[in-house]
């Protein structure tokens, strides 16, 4: 959990982050190193206080100055969605969830407005997501309109499903091709269809269509949170920067005209102070680690210790796996009086449609009947009356049974009805649940203590030969898997084999594309090594061993798990 | 109630009652975060049920409910359809269809 999450890195986001880092916030920022392109475009700025005339990559320098003196972190991630959950926000990227009290959104505007019919057909053939959505049009037609270059990886995923994809970019250097690639360098007009989109139109002509992905480096607001207010396009705001949504603050050419650096630092400044504000009076604090934490020990003891799962949660998904989550409902003695959470059974009288009926039942608190009525039944016992006006009706309640949900006893029974090898008690169940919840957040955890060790150290160099020897080690590896599961070696197969295994027709195509990774792995070994104080030799040597990352990600796992868990032996 | 429901177990499983009938995959993020929202509404009311069914593990659930978008929810009472949306929503929208599935 953070503090505040900033979301985007134009001015109006250095702005608030600089800020938010001067009170020593624990905050995560999410957007690009290169901050924002409307930056580095500028030729020439004249209205910035404090640097005349400057271009904006000058400015753009000025910012990366100040950002790297102030030791601020930012999270290269774009935000796909934002809701908020109880007392905080949960911020969504791709399939990351972060949390965070406050948020303040700085996206920018987007010159790539939605297109007519677009946000229509959302969920009706319409999609923003590839990893979510693409395997529902396998084998299928489908429209891809692109706005950024980064995304071509999303490209080539749907086109690999996709019987024939209609791609449009709307950027330059297309790089990505395919046999059932077509390509079309035109704006789309309008999306139609009848109840669900089915064909994409232009200036000229038409493609018809089973799906569209709208592929974009960013979304509209409203797509980005739900719930939010808008007005003509932008985020609704008032003069503190808040939005109709509790601890939601929005800076910048977001929240409209003018369109100016100087305005959106000075709004990012003040909905900065708005959250610190938001936090204060509802008591909200996280912890910060302090300093930037460099050695894996450093890093372990910044991280957050409430992530791992305590006994109350363990309870309740222990509660919820044996029994479904279902309740017992155990009517109330005589005179006992209804709380919250409790569920009414009543009849109505004086209305019409939901106003007028019989054994109606429902949950009291939770406003999903009618929470004028709800408030007034608290307090109640069954076989009250009530005079109840909602809006022009006058209706009269009788209460026939007031429920307490109990929460149902747990068994062993339960336990050995769910066929788990060695498990037959409660106990057992419990310590099990317990290691699977604590090691899938170490294993998170993990992950991100991994990236920041290699933030930490220099490039490694990465010569021919070396990345030759890694392919062959890959390639080695496979031939094993190959002659144990198929009974054939690489060497051994067709080229439409090949393809169909490795998704290319040689090995020296292979090993090639995967170069990039070859150097993750070299980087992340002299991570690993550095952290760990291992020499990279004998097992731990990645040109002699194909498996030397993997032992060294067990082992960093290992001294993880120690220093969160206390060392113990936490679980098992 | 919660319960993970196969293609063949679908009609008997949601029969009778309030059911909320969530259409998701393993590797959607809108899916994981409105598994969040929906239980914040769900997870302590006793008299509307939860459905989970994969739609990767049971391809039939696509075809047959039109599902063109992860995540899609349903809204069930006594076995009809009666409210439906597709992609993460706020609370205030699923009590919203809630309210308007169980009593109208
Ligand atoms: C060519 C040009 C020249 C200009 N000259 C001037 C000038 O001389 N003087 C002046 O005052 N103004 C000028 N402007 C206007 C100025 O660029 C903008 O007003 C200013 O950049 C707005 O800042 P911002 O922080 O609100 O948004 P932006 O600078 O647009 O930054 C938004 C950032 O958020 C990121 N983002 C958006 N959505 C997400 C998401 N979902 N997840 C993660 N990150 C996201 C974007 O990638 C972007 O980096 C000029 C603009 C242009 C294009």
């Amino acid at each position: 959990m953070f503090d505040v999450a900033i979301i985007g890195s134009g001015p109006a986001g250095i702005s608030a982050a600089l800020t938010l880092q001067a009170r020593g916030k624990n905050f995560v920022w999410f957007g690009s190193k290169q901050f924002s392109p409307k930056v580095r475009a500028a030729e020439k700025i004249r209205n910035y206080p404090g640097l005349s005339n400057v271009s904006g990559e000058e400015l753009e320098k000025a910012f990366r100055q100040q950002i790297d003196a102030m030791d601020i972190k930012i999270t290269e991630k774009t935000v796909t969605g934002i809701y908020r959950v109880r007392d905080h926000y949960s911020v969504l990227c791709d399939q990351e969830i972060t949390n965070a009290y406050a948020v303040i959104l700085t996206t920018g505007v987007t010159s790539v407005k939605p297109i007519p019919g677009e946000l229509e057909y959302v969920g009706k053939g319409v999609s923003y997501c590839a990893t979510c959505d693409g395997f529902l049009y396998k084998g299928k037609t489908i429209a891809i309109v692109c706005t950024s270059k980064d995304l071509e990886h999303e490209i080539s995923f749907l086109a690999e499903l996709a019987g024939k994809v209609y791609l449009i970019p709307l950027y330059k250097d297309v790089t990505v091709s395919g046999e059932n690639i077509e390509i079309i360098q035109e704006m789309p007009k309008e999306i139609m269809g009848e109840k669900k989109a089915e064909r994409l139109c232009f200036a000229e002509h038409e493609v018809a269509v089973d799906g569209i992905f709208m592929l974009k480096d960013a979304v509209s607001p409203s797509v980005l949170v739900k719930g939010i207010a808008e007005e003509g396009g932008h985020i609704a705001v008032d003069r503190r920067c808040a939005t109709n949504l509790p601890g939601c603050y929005a800076a910048g050419d977001c929240t409209g005209r003018p369109y100016q650096y100087a305005k959106a630092a000075g709004e990012g400044n003040v909905a900065a102070h708005s959250a610190l504000d938001y936090l204060a009076q509802n008591g909200y604090k996280t912890v910060k680690a302090f300093g930037k934490p460099q050695t894996l020990e450093e890093l372990i003891d910044a991280i957050d210790r409430s992530r791992l799962p305590d006994d109350a949660h363990i309870e309740k998904i222990m509660l919820r796996r044996l029994t479904e989550g279902a309740f017992d409902l155990i009517p109330l003695s005589e005179g006992d009086k209804a709380v919250n959470g409790d569920v009414v059974t009543f009849s109505v009288t004086g209305g019409e449609g939901r106003y007028e009926k019989e054994n109606l039942r429902l949950t009291l608190g939770q406003g999903i009947y009618d929470s004028t009525i709800e408030n007034t039944m608290v307090g109640k016992t069954a076989g009250d009356v009530l005079k109840v006006t909602v809006g022009k009706r006058k209706l009269t309640i009788v209460i026939h049974e007031i429920c307490r949900k109990q929460i149902p006893v747990m068994t062993d029974d339960m336990v050995k009805a769910q066929h788990i090898e060695n498990v037959t008690n409660l106990e057992q169940f419990r310590e099990v649940l317990k290691e699977e919840m604590t090691m899938n957040e170490i294993y998170t955890i993990t992950g991100e203590i991994i990236q920041e060790l290699m933030e930490n150290i220099p490039e490694p160099e990465y010569d021919e030969e070396t990345l030759a020897i890694l392919g062959q080690l890959e390639i080695g590896f496979f031939d094993k898997q190959f002659k144990e599961n198929k009974g054939k070696t690489l060497d051994e197969m067709t080229s439409e084999e090949m393809k169909e295994e490795l998704g290319c027709s040689t090995k020296e195509e292979f090993t090639c594309g995967r170069h990039e990774w070859y150097k993750i792995k070299i980087k992340q070994c002299c991570a690993l090594s550095q952290a760990l104080h291992i020499e990279l030799k004998d097992q731990y040597d990645f040109r002699s061993n194909y498996e030397a990352l993997g032992l060294l990600q067990m082992k960093v796992v290992e001294v993880i798990k120690a220093g969160l868990t206390g060392g113990e032996n936490y679980g098992s | 109630m919660v319960r993970k429901v196969a293609f063949k177990d679908f009609d008997k499983t949601v029969k009778h009652g309030d059911w909320v009938i969530d259409f998701y995959t393993d590797h959607c993020g809108p899916c994981k975060m409105l598994d969040v929202v929906i239980d914040e509404v769900l997870l302590d009311n006793p008299i509307v049920n939860l459905a989970k069914c994969n739609i990767e593990d049971d391809p039939e659930y696509v075809q047959r409910f039109e599902v063109d978008g992860t995540p899609t929810v349903l809204f069930y009472h006594e076995g009809i359809e009666k409210q439906r949306f597709v992609g993460a929503q706020d609370k205030e929208t699923i009590v919203k269809c809630l309210s308007v599935s169980m009593y109208d």
